[in-house]
C-alpha cells in the first residue's frame, strides 16, 4: 500500500486536472490553520500545497528575495510555472511573515479566481474564539458566494464527521507505529500522511480503512531497533526525493515511531467536538488544538512533544528546521534543552533544498553512533 | 595627512538633537530599576505603548537598542553570543543584539553590564510584545524566558488583506477584536502593577500622540518639497521620538521644533543636500551601522534618500468623521493602531497590490516625492522587511517607470553588508535612473 500512497503523491496534479475538468472544485490551502472541513463543506476538495523540489528557483529570482523559506518559494515558483492553474480557490493563514508575503505574490502573479487571506490569532481566549469564528463565518460566506452554495451546520457536521474519522484513524495507526515491535514503518506512515494531503477527504479516508485492515492482519515487523522522533514543518524537510531523512534513518536501523509535522501529530491530537453549534466547534477546534510554532508560545508545543517522544519511548530526537524559518529557529535553543533535560539525545539539521544530502547522512550516522554508545 | 572626515548623514540640528531622546528612554529605566519600579521591556507596538506609559512604567525598546548597539559599533560581541547561545544567525539582527545582551546580564546576576552602551537597558519585569509586524515580535521575546522569569503580553494584530479590508464588516470586527485585546491588556498591566488605569490620563496621553502624528504626518508632507529639505538620515535620527515616544510630553514641542526648521528651509529653497540630483526612496531597515553611506551618496554623487521606511512613518490621520463621538481612548487607540497598518488600503485596492501595508504607501509616494528611483536594502534577519521589496519593485516600475536597486545587508551585522559595493552598485545605477527619466517623460509622468 506504500507505493499506492506514493503514487497519490506524486500523481496529484494529474488527479486534479482531471477533477478540475469534470467540474470539481478545488480550494488550495497552505498550513493547518485553515479550516479544511468549511471548505469540504462547501462542496470543494481542499487540497495542500506542497513542495517541488525540482522546481527550485526556476521563475523567482523576479518576485522572491533570496533569504524566504524554500517550501514558499518552490511552490510559488509552480503557481507561476502552471502547475496550479486547476485551483478554483487559495486560502492562506498568516502563519508567518514569509507565508504572508507569498500569498501576495500569488495573487499578483498566479490567476486563481478566489483568494483569501486571514489572520489566526496569537492567543487562546474568548475573544480570540470570537474572532476567529467571526473569520471563519467571512470565509463561509465567501465561499457560498464563490461555489453558489449555502454551508448548512448538517453540512458541517458531515464533513467534521469524515475528517475526524480521518484522525481517528491516523491516531491508530501512530499508535501502531509506536508499539513494540511496531508493524508500520515511517516511511508507511510519512507516506500515507502526505498522500492525505491531496487526496479528497472521502478517497482518503477509504484508503486509511484498507491500510488498517492490512496492518491487522501483519505480524513482521518492518521496523528498525532505534526509535527517533522527527521534528518538522513540513514533510519536504525530511521525506523528498532531494533529502529523505526518513530512508537515512530506516537504512541505519532506526525507526520513526513519533513526529510533529505540520500534517502529522500537531493536526490529530484531538477529534473535533461535535456538540453544540459546529461552527462554534469550528473555530475553538482551530484555536485550541492546532498547536504550530507560528503563533503560540513554545511551552505548550514542546510540552506536547515531550509527552509523545516519552510515550513514544524514543531513543533520539532529530529537529529539521528550514533554514529562513524564524518561528521554528527562535525556539531552538529552548527546545534543543527540553529534550535534552528530559534525557533525550537531540540532533538539530537546519535544512535546505541548496544542502547535499551526504552532509545530511553524515551528521545522521553520526548521531547513530552517539545513540548505540 | 589630514584624516578625510566622513561627511555628515544627518543635516537638520533637530536630527542631531534627537540622541536624547533615545538616551533618556534608557536613563529613565535605570533609574525606576534604582527605585524598585517595574520597567518593560516593549516592542513599538503600532501606538499602544501609551497604555503601560499612562500607568507610569518606563518603557525600553529592545528594537532601538539593537540599532543603537550597531550605529555605536558595539553590537558584533553581543551577536556572537547570541550565535553561541544556538539562535541561527538568520534571525532578527535587533534579537540577535538583545539575545547576547540578555545572555551577559544572565551571566551576572541579571545585572546590566557596566559597559553596555548608553548605560544599558534595566532589567525586564515584563515584556510588551505584539502580533503585529513580524513574526520575531513575540517568538523574540517568547525566548527571552531562559533568561528572565518575566511575563509576556502580545498585542494581537491581524494582517489583513487589501480586498478582505473592504469586506463589509471587516474592519469594524477587527477594531472591535483589537480594542477587546487592548482592554485585556489593561487589566494584565493593572493586575501587575496593582493599580487601576486612570482614563483620564490615558486620554491625555492619547490626544498628546494624536498631535504628534499629526505634525510628523505635516513634516512627511514637507519633503515633497524639490530639492527635498532631509535626508533619510534626518529622518532615521528623528524617528525615535515620534515613532517610539509618541505620547511622551517632550516629543511634541520637539516634533514641531522640527517641523519649523523643515518649513523653514522649505520656504527658503533650502535643500538638505546642495547638489541634490537624484531622489530615492529606501526600503525598508537601514544599515544601522553604516548611515554615513547615505552621507557619501549624497556627498560624492547627490543622491538624497526623500523617503524611507514605511513602518517608522506616522500613518494618514484618521477621517474625523470615524472619530466623531468616539471618547473611549482605547477605541481611539485601536483605530489608530489599525490605521497605522492598513491606511493605504485604498491605494493598494486602487492598483490590485497586495498586502497594502508595506507596499501600497510606495505607489503613492512614488509620485508625491518625485523619486528617481528606489534603493531595496535586502535583509538577511528581516523577512517582513525584505519580502515585499521585489514585489514592490516590480509595481513601481509596471506603473510609474521607476527603477530600483538592490543591496544586501543586515540591520545589525555590520559582517554582511559591504559599502564599498553598495556604493559602486549606486553609481552604475545612476545611468539607470537617468534612462527612466526620458522613460517617464516619454510616457506623460511629470518627473
Amino acid at each position: 500500500m506504500e507505493e499506492n500512497f506514493i503514487r497519490l503523491f506524486e500523481n496529484r496534479h494529474q488527479m486534479a486536472q482531471e477533477a478540475h475538468a469534470q467540474g470539481k472544485k478545488i480550494v488550495g490551502y497552505i498550513y493547518t490553520y485553515v479550516p479544511q472541513e468549511l471548505i469540504h463543506a462547501a462542496g470543494a476538495w481542499p487540497m495542500q500545497l506542497t513542495e517541488e523540489v525540482q522546481a527550485h528557483g526556476v521563475s523567482l529570482p523576479d518576485h522572491f528575495p533570496d533569504y524566504v523559506c524554500d517550501y514558499l518559494e518552490t511552490i510559488l515558483d509552480e503557481g507561476l510555472r502552471g502547475t496550479y492553474d486547476y485551483l478554483d480557490g487559495l486560502i492562506v493563514p498568516h502563519g508567518c511573515e514569509s507565508l504572508r508575503g507569498f500569498f501576495g505574490m500569488w495573487c499578483m502573479n498566479v490567476s486563481t479566481p478566489f483568494t483569501y487571506v486571514f489572520s489566526p490569532p496569537n492567543k487562546i481566549n474568548p475573544a480570540a474564539q470570537e474572532y476567529l469564528f467571526q473569520e471563519f463565518q467571512h470565509q463561509k460566506t465567501l465561499l457560498e458566494n464563490f461555489l453558489s452554495t449555502q454551508v448548512t451546520a448538517s453540512d458541517l457536521e458531515e464533513s467534521i464527521g469524515i475528517y475526524n474519522e480521518i484522525r481517528s484513524l491516523i491516531r491508530d495507526i501512530y499508535s501502531l507505529r509506536s508499539q513494540d515491535n511496531p508493524v508500520v514503518s515511517g516511511s508507511e506512515v510519512f507516506s500515507l500522511m502526505r498522500a492525505g494531503l491531496v487526496t479528497p477527504p472521502e478517497d482518503f479516508l477509504l484508503q486509511l480503512k484498507a491500510f488498517m485492515a492490512q496492518l491487522s492482519s501483519r505480524s513482521n515487523s518492518p521496523a528498525g531497533k532505534t526509535r527517533i522522533m522527527v521534528q518538522a514543518l513540513a514533510f519536504e524537510e525530511c521525506f523528498s526525493s532531494v533529502l529523505n531523512l526518513v530512508k537515512m534513518v530506516e537504512d541505519l536501523g532506526g525507526h520513526i515511531v513519533a513526529d510533529d509535522l505540520n500534517q502529522g501529530l500537531r493536526w490529530i491530537t484531538a477529534p473535533l467536538s461535535l456538540e453544540g453549534d459546529p461552527f462554534a466547534s469550528l473555530a475553538r477546534y482551530y484555536l485550541e488544538e492546532v498547536t504550530g510554532a507560528y503563533l503560540q508560545p513554545a511551552a505548550r508545543r514542546v510540552e506536547n512533544l515531550l509527552q509523545a517522544a516519552t510515550r513514544a519511548q524514543v531513543d533520539g530526537v532529530i529537529v529539521c528546521t528550514t533554514k529562513y524559518c524564524d518561528p521554528y529557529s527562535f525556539e531552538l535553543p529552548y527546545l534543543e534543552k527540553a529534550f535534552q533535560d528530559k534525557g533525550f539525545p537531540v540532533l538539530l539539521l537546519e535544512t535546505s533544498l541548496s544542502m547535499p544530502s551526504a552532509q545530511v547522512k553524515n551528521r545522521v550516522e553520526a548521531f547513530f553512533e552517539i545513540l548505540k554508545a | 595627512m589630514e584624516k578625510k572626515k566622513k561627511p555628515s548623514a544627518k543635516t537638520l540640528q533637530t536630527a542631531q538633537e534627537a540622541a536624547y531622546f533615545g538616551k533618556k528612554t534608557l536613563k529613565n529605566a535605570l533609574r525606576a530599576q534604582e527605585e524598585g519600579r517595574p520597567v518593560a521591556w516593549s516592542m513599538v507596538n503600532q501606538y499602544c505603548e501609551m497604555i503601560p506609559r499612562a500607568m507610569g512604567m518606563e518603557l525600553v525598546f529592545p528594537e532601538n537598542f539593537g540599532a543603537f548597539c550597531a550605529a555605536v559599533g558595539t553590537a558584533e560581541d553581543y551577536l556572537e553570543r547570541s550565535d553561541a547561545e544556538g539562535f541561527p544567525p538568520t534571525l532578527c539582527g535587533y534579537a540577535r543584539n538583545c539575545f547576547g545582551y540578555a545572555s551577559v546580564m544572565a551571566a551576572n546576576d541579571l545585572r546590566v553590564p557596566g559597559d553596555a552602551p548608553g548605560g544599558g537597558m534595566a532589567k525586564p519585569a515584563v515584556f510588551l510584545s505584539s502580533g503585529g509586524v513580524c513574526d520575531a515580535r513575540f517568538k523574540w521575546f517568547q525566548a527571552l524566558g531562559r533568561y528572565f522569569d518575566a511575563p509576556v503580553w502580545t498585542i494581537e494584530l491581524p494582517h489583513t488583506g487589501t480586498k478582505e479590508f473592504f469586506l463589509p464588516g471587516y474592519k469594524d470586527k477587527t477594531i472591535a477584536f483589537l480594542a477587546r485585546n487592548l482592554r485585556s491588556y489593561v487589566s494584565f498591566l493593572e493586575d501587575l502593577l496593582g493599580k487601576k488605569m486612570d482614563e483620564d490620563t490615558l486620554s491625555e496621553h492619547v490626544d498628546r500622540a494624536l498631535k504628534t502624528l499629526k505634525v510628523a504626518y505635516e513634516i512627511d508632507r514637507l519633503r515633497r518639497a524639490v530639492p527635498s529639505p532631509m535626508t533619510g538620515p534626518d529622518f532615521w535620527a528623528i524617528m525615535m521620538t515620534h515613532y517610539f515616544m509618541t505620547d511622551d510630553p517632550e516629543v511634541l514641542p520637539f516634533t514641531k521644533k522640527v517641523y519649523d526648521e523643515v518649513k523653514y528651509r522649505v520656504d527658503n529653497g533650502i535643500a538638505a543636500i546642495p547638489n541634490e540630483k537624484y531622489r530615492l526612496m529606501f526600503q525598508e531597515i537601514p544599515p544601522w551601522h553604516s548611515l554615513d553611506f547615505f552621507g557619501e551618496l549624497a556627498e560624492e554623487l547627490g543622491v538624497n534618500i526623500v523617503m524611507e521606511s514605511w513602518s517608522f512613518h506616522p500613518p494618514l490621520p484618521i477621517p474625523e468623521e470615524e472619530l466623531e463621538g468616539v471618547s473611549d481612548p482605547i477605541e481611539i487607540l485601536a483605530r489608530l493602531c489599525y490605521r497605522k497598518w492598513m491606511g493605504y488600503s485604498d491605494v493598494g485596492i486602487k492598483y490590485g497590490y497586495e498586502p497594502s501595508f508595506y507596499m501600497a504607501a510606495w505607489l503613492q509616494w512614488v509620485e508625491n516625492y518625485r523619486a528617481d528611483g528606489m534603493m531595496n536594502h535586502l535583509l538577511r534577519s528581516c523577512r517582513p522587511a525584505t519580502y515585499t521589496t521585489l514585489h514592490t519593485k516590480n509595481a513601481l516600475m509596471d506603473v510609474f517607470k521607476v527603477p530600483s536597486i538592490e543591496i544586501d545587508g543586515d540591520i545589525v551585522d555590520l559582517r554582511v553588508f559591504n559599502k564599498e559595493e553598495a556604493f559602486s552598485k549606486v553609481e552604475a545605477f545612476i545611468e539607470t535612473m537617468d534612462h527612466y527619466r526620458e522613460v517617464r517623460k516619454k510616457d506623460g509622468f511629470d518627473w
